[in-house]
């Protein structure tokens, strides 16, 4: 039988962490040992509490690859001196784009695709700028496809380089860019959506 | 800030930062932008102060990042409407060996079991666990640098302990093997 004061199931549950981990009072610990004396379920609780410290615990400590601070650190070949503003530097890292300019060309030959695949009249043909000749599903899923890649191009690049085309283009671009192919293009050329 | 200063506070900081926004967010490139951020914040608008209050700092500034980047790759996906696709789910999935070996070489399989599973917990409860187990904070300081309430904290990981409670079984039940137990051997 329960003395008066004794813990129960669902108090132990929660103080186990730090029970574990030594952070418990004197008399707090004493009352989860006391309970842990006779309670089957609870020590369960208390071994997974402990394999699962004993795993985290154990994580080592991985050594961050001098780039990606590398344009921060003064004395290693990067330049922050007056700094308010992401400097050059920080582009380009371990295979992603590699400019800023990278960038930008690739949304400019984005937009340069758009005016080549304007929507046609309604017909079943459509043709291009160039004098080609697409079938209008064709051109449907062209267009799809692009507006894909443009939004995924958009969503992946990191903030740092979306800061710097931010700069390219005079305003920032949001993360994730929806809706139209005509509003992607809008939102990264500045237009109206 | 100064820059020898900043400097030896990169170098005392970066791998601690680093190894945390790894295993928060399971992709090494991620890890190394939220890295890079959070050090360029501290050049920025870092507080003028050193010791607990700092890292206090950059703890806080670590888990917002983190969390930023979860929702991020949470929003590409909704935003994209199409769930179902491959490729993107690739793209934006948490790392694990296949997609990320340089991060497999780091763990073994016990640590990459009860890691792939924290990426189920919600983005807070991950931060509380990795900055209590990982970091070897108290909770009460958990609380505190996150401006959250002790009890709360206290729920979240008794909660976590909850859902991770299939991962754990299995973990204790599986053998201790990978590079840790190589390098005993070889050690």
């Amino acid at each position: 039988m329960n003395r008066p004061g004794d813990l129960k199931c669902t108090d132990v549950e929660v103080l186990l962490a730090e029970y574990a981990a030594g952070e418990l009072s004197a008399a707090q610990a004493a009352a989860v040992s006391h309970h842990l004396d006779r309670c089957l379920a609870c020590c369960a609780e208390l071994a997974r509490e402990q394999e699962l410290r004993l795993t985290l615990e154990s994580l080592p400590l991985v050594t961050c690859p001098k780039r990606a601070t590398r344009a921060l650190a003064a004395d290693d070949g990067g330049d922050i001196s007056g700094a308010q503003a992401p400097s050059n530097d920080l582009l380009g890292r371990n295979g992603r784009l590699k400019s800023r300019w990278a960038a930008a060309a690739g949304l400019a030959a984005a937009a340069v695709l758009l005016l080549v695949l304007l929507p046609g009249n309604g017909d079943d043909l459509v043709i291009d700028s160039d004098g080609r000749t697409w079938q209008r599903t064709e051109l449907e899923s062209a267009r799809a496809d692009l507006k894909w890649t443009l939004t995924l191009t958009v969503g992946v690049i990191d903030r740092t380089e979306r800061n710097a085309m931010a700069e390219v283009f005079g305003r920032k671009l949001p993360q994730t860019i929806t809706g139209s192919l005509r509003n992607v293009l809008n939102n990264v050329q500045g237009g109206q959506g | 800030m100064d820059k020898k200063i900043f400097n030896q506070l990169m170098a005392a900081h970066r791998n601690r930062v680093y190894s945390y926004a790894l295993y928060y967010l399971r992709n090494a490139q991620d890890a190394e932008d939220v890295t890079q951020e959070a050090f360029l914040r501290l050049w920025r608008n870092g507080p003028d102060c050193a010791g607990p209050q700092l890292q206090a700092w950059l703890t806080r500034v670590v888990h917002n990042l983190c969390i930023d980047e979860t929702r991020r790759r949470r929003s590409l996906l909704k935003n994209m409407g199409r769930p179902d696709n491959t490729a993107l789910a690739a793209l934006v999935a948490p790392a694990t060996e296949r997609n990320d070996p340089e991060l497999a070489l780091h763990l073994d399989q016990r640590q990459r079991l009860l890691l792939d599973a924290m990426t189920t917990l919600p983005p807070e409860t991950r931060s509380v666990m990795l900055l209590h187990y990982f970091q070897g904070m108290k909770l009460a300081e958990i609380a505190e640098t996150l401006g959250k309430k002790l009890s709360s904290v206290k729920v979240q990981v008794h909660r976590a302990r909850k859902t991770l409670r299939l991962v754990l079984n299995e973990v204790t039940e599986t053998p201790q093997a990978g590079p840790r137990s190589a390098k005993r051997e070889a050690g």
